[in-house]
């Protein structure tokens, strides 16, 4: 055969190129990306409490207690939320 | 021209009407946000016309393009959600492609961005999450409701855990809205800004122009980006509603 030192110098070669690629790896998100997805979760969360509050506040003209109550939460859930997005980053 | 007409950084998101069409008293007008997602539907379907076309067995560079994108979110749905996300995969693909090209063709000069609406991210984030949220009552019934009170926690601290994980729960089309959004408009608005520094400064204006060609291309990273962020994390709840207990 001729082709046998072509196929297997190409075998090797697509090893060699396997081993360097090491696949089903992701890349890991820039910097960038992790900053602004810590930054957003808190915010969101903080305004999430605050409208459940005015809300409820509304509905039963107690301004402001609930929006006190719920902001704290708000901020409680903001937290909680980071600490899930830095879990996950520092698991990749 | 004065120099307070030249930088209007946020002229750039204004909506016109190209086509006054009304229902009632319901205004749903041909705009230049509607003119510019029908181009960012027909420039991902080119992309796939163009690149399927052929079939061959050694991809040409438009198939190879539609090949890898193909590969790429069905590796991330397999990777995030596992074989059950499998029946979702057109959803995310498309997702993926629409906002991906909507940030690019935004890109370019004299282009509108669609993606810079908060409304238009926000719809896709709201509807994200109420078809999430049925996806989860369906696929477990009322035990869904169990990722409100993770397993572990003390039978006295549930009033105090319970509303803050309702919370977290609501948060979640917020921020996935907010983020994509607030990228591109900031993002944008920049560039603009930038680029009226380097008339207004005639002959020294090559120092922010260096600066911008710099911009132009992290901001290109940044369209590819948040257009991967989005869907990630749509993968990511699209788990949390198959799988509520990991």
């Amino acid at each position: 055969m001729v082709d046998d030192k072509k196929i297997k110098s190409l075998n090797q070669r697509i090893q060699k190129a396997k081993k360097n690629s090491n696949p089903g790896q992701n890349k890991p998100p820039s910097p960038i990306g992790k900053a602004m997805k810590i930054v957003v979760e808190i915010v969101a969360a903080m305004a999430v409490g605050l409208v459940i509050g005015m809300l409820i506040d509304n509905y039963f003209d107690t301004r402001p207690i609930f929006i006190i109550i719920f902001f704290l939460l708000g901020s409680g859930a903001g937290i909680l939320n980071v600490f899930r997005v830095a879990k996950s980053l520092q698991k990749n | 021209m004065s120099a307070e007409k030249l930088i209007d950084p946020i002229h750039q998101f204004e909506i016109t009407k190209l086509a006054n069409i009304e229902i009632g008293s319901l205004d749903i007008s041909f705009t230049n946000s509607s003119l510019f997602m029908f181009l960012a539907i027909g420039a991902t379907m080119l992309l796939f016309v163009l690149g399927l076309s052929k079939k061959s067995i050694i991809p040409g560079r438009m198939q190879m393009l539609s090949e890898l994108s193909y590969n790429f979110i069905a590796n991330m749905l397999r990777d995030q959600v596992g074989d059950q996300g499998r029946s979702f995969f057109p959803f995310i693909f498309s997702l993926f492609m629409f906002i991906f090209f909507c940030n690019f063709i935004g890109l370019i000069p004299y282009t509108f961005t669609v993606t810079s609406h908060l409304i238009v991210t926000f719809a896709f984030a709201g509807l994200i999450f109420i078809a999430v949220t049925i996806i989860g009552f369906v696929k477990n019934g009322f035990g869904y409701l169990r990722i409100f009170y993770p397993s572990g926690i003390p039978i006295f601290l549930a009033p105090l855990i319970v509303p803050i994980e309702i919370i977290s729960y609501l948060s979640k089309p917020i921020s996935l809205s907010v983020r994509l959004c607030a990228n591109m408009l900031a993002g944008h608005s920049i560039l603009k800004i930038f680029a009226g520094f380097i008339v207004m400064l005639g002959f020294l204006g090559f120092a922010p122009l260096v600066f911008l060609v710099v911009l132009y291309g992290l901001e290109t990273l940044i369209a590819a980006l948040q257009a991967y962020i989005f869907t990630i994390l749509t993968c990511i709840y699209l788990n949390d509603a198959l799988h509520p207990d990991h």
